[in-house]
């Protein structure tokens, strides 16, 4: 078994149509799902990530974005899982996949690897 | 289904996110799964946030308050997935929308002299206080609205319900509602109203009665029309009740009136869940499972009814509830319903009062023909399918299924909704 982290994005006003229920809603949607994978013996983890943050190049450092346009990176979730595969098809039942892309790393690539 | 009360978490120890951009678990850290989110948090967050910004505020920015409410909820949604939710959720959300009007630069005048005021430790320390719930729901019902934007205004800010759930609600279009939201704000931004509070004594009566009649249609919304999503419509007439106990708890608009108005929808809501069967299909109160009757809105409905049995005043609120009462009894007794419904009609006569009171002269064996006659030369009632439709039940009970046959195919020649549709439907086959 391996780390994996799965980056959350979307864009700025993904969620801002939601009325309070249906925001509610998806973010028990949300919980459950990490809920779930914890239940299931995943020892998942997580967290979110400020909105504003700096970007250090050389002597340059300027404020964010990092990512293209208005997408943002709203926070990340770390899971384990036997391959890329397992972890791709674990992230593909999130309900944020309504509102934008996960992107899914392995955690302490050695770059060695076949 | 109709639960009553909104659940309010605990205040104590309360961590507030000083700056929300700070907080969050670290890489690695298990997520804190174990605290769920209270139910219709966010909804009622929503309610008692507007309210509190909009007596800071003024009315003519409601749009900022709703704005600040919505950054709130989309801060919770990207943060409390990863980082668990806060030990005051709603408190969180309060700090959240505060800071974030804080914090915008983009303010007219107005809202920068407003400023100072959202900054006061009284605002920061508490949550939103119950009366800015209240003021608002005055606000919302302000007679010189059309009154189907008062309940459109009502369900948006006080209630939090979004376009879409209020157009399923009171079966409308997303546009239309949408178009009565804009057309009231902009009243709002005009000078008519410039204080967000309970009206002064002069004027709360009449005021008091239009935030009255807004419950009540709320209520009827949600319990009546049985098309649509029937959990929006089990919250409308949870939302009903929910606001009556606000007007309830404060003594400024605790009257004897308000108590029957909260008894009539208890003892209305209870039966809620009972009226349909699991098809979805309209029963009649003869079919109902009793043991689906909620008891403990029935017992709440007695004992609200007996404190509201006060004072001089008989409202029709009263009357109304006298005859739910006896609908929840274990033996009706429709004689007593007949003369409910006389004292009703002479208090506020509608054609509907006097079709139920036809309806329960018959079941109590002394209708007069002519009553029906007067009845289907109303005009209100030309295209109300219930007409016929009980016209035909009558003539069932009598023993005479041809006649009755010819009332529900008339009934089924109107509009209704399709589970209304359906009942009419059994009802013919049994004619036949």
């Amino acid at each position: 078994m391996a780390g994996y982290v799965g980056f959350l994005r979307g864009t700025e006003d993904a969620h801002t149509h939601l009325s309070p229920a249906e925001a509610q809603r998806t973010l028990e949607r949300y919980i459950d799902w990490s809920a779930a994978l914890a239940e299931a013996g995943n020892p998942v983890g997580g967290g979110g990530l400020s909105r504003r943050g700096r970007v250090v190049r050389g002597l340059d450092v300027t404020d964010g974005p990092f990512v293209e346009g208005t997408e943002i990176l709203g926070g990340f979730l770390t899971i384990e899982a036997a391959d890329l595969d397992e972890a791709e098809k674990i992230f593909s039942s999130h309900p944020h996949l309504d509102f934008g892309s996960i992107e899914v790393r392995k955690i302490g690539e050695q770059g060695c690897e076949p | 289904m109709v639960a009553g009360g909104g659940g309010r978490p605990p205040a104590p120890g309360a961590t507030l996110p000083a700056d929300t951009d700070s907080g969050g678990a670290s890489a690695g850290r298990g997520v804190d799964n174990s605290r769920h989110v209270v139910e219709q948090l966010f909804r009622h967050s929503a309610g008692r946030i507007t309210a509190t910004l909009v007596r800071v505020l003024g009315p003519a920015h409601l749009d900022l308050a709703e704005e600040a409410v919505q950054e709130a909820m989309v801060r919770a949604l990207q943060r409390w997935p990863f980082a668990g939710v806060p030990d005051n959720p709603s408190g969180w959300l309060f700090t959240v929308a505060r800071n974030h009007l804080l914090g915008s630069v983009r303010h007219g005048e107005v809202v920068r002299a407003a400023l100072p005021l959202l900054a006061a430790p009284e605002v920061v320390d508490d949550e939103p206080r119950g009366d800015d719930e209240l003021a608002l729901m005055f606000l919302c019902c302000h007679p010189e609205l059309p009154q189907v934007s008062q309940v459109a205004l009502t369900l948006r800010t006080v209630g939090g319900l979004g376009v879409n759930e209020i157009a399923a609600a009171l079966l409308t279009q997303p546009a239309t509602v949408a178009q009565r939201l804009v057309r009231a704000k902009r009243w709002l931004r005009t000078e008519a109203v410039r204080v967000v509070d309970v009206p002064a004594a002069d004027a709360l009566e009449s005021r008091l009665d239009s935030v009255l009649s807004v419950l009540y249609l709320l209520f009827s919304a949600g319990y009546d029309a049985v098309e649509g999503d029937d959990v929006v419509r089990g919250e409308l007439c949870a939302e009903a009740i929910r606001l009556c106990r606000l007007l309830c708890a404060d003594p400024r608009t605790d009257r004897p009136r308000v108590r029957a108005l909260l008894a009539l929808m208890l003892l209305h809501g209870s039966r809620l869940a009972a009226r349909t069967d699991a098809a979805g299909d309209l029963l009649l109160l003869a079919e109902q499972d009793r043991g689906r009757w909620d008891q403990g809105m029935i017992a709440e409905g007695v004992r609200v009814f007996g404190s509201a049995c006060v004072g001089a005043t008989r409202s029709a609120f009263h009357i109304e509830a006298a005859i739910a009462l006896c609908h929840v009894g274990v033996a009706t007794d429709w004689a007593r319903i007949v003369g409910l419904y006389d004292e009703l009609l002479a208090v506020k006569p509608s054609p509907v009062a006097a079709l139920n009171r036809a309806v329960a002269a018959a079941m109590a064996g002394c209708l007069d023909p002519a009553e029906l006659t007067r009845l289907r030369d109303e005009p209100a009632l030309r295209d109300y399918h219930l007409l016929p439709a009980a016209l035909g039940a009558l003539w069932l009970r009598a023993g005479e299924p041809g006649m009755a046959a010819g009332y529900f195919r008339e009934a089924l020649t109107m509009r209704c909704s399709a589970p209304a549709r359906r009942f009419l439907q059994r009802q013919l086959e049994l004619c036949c």
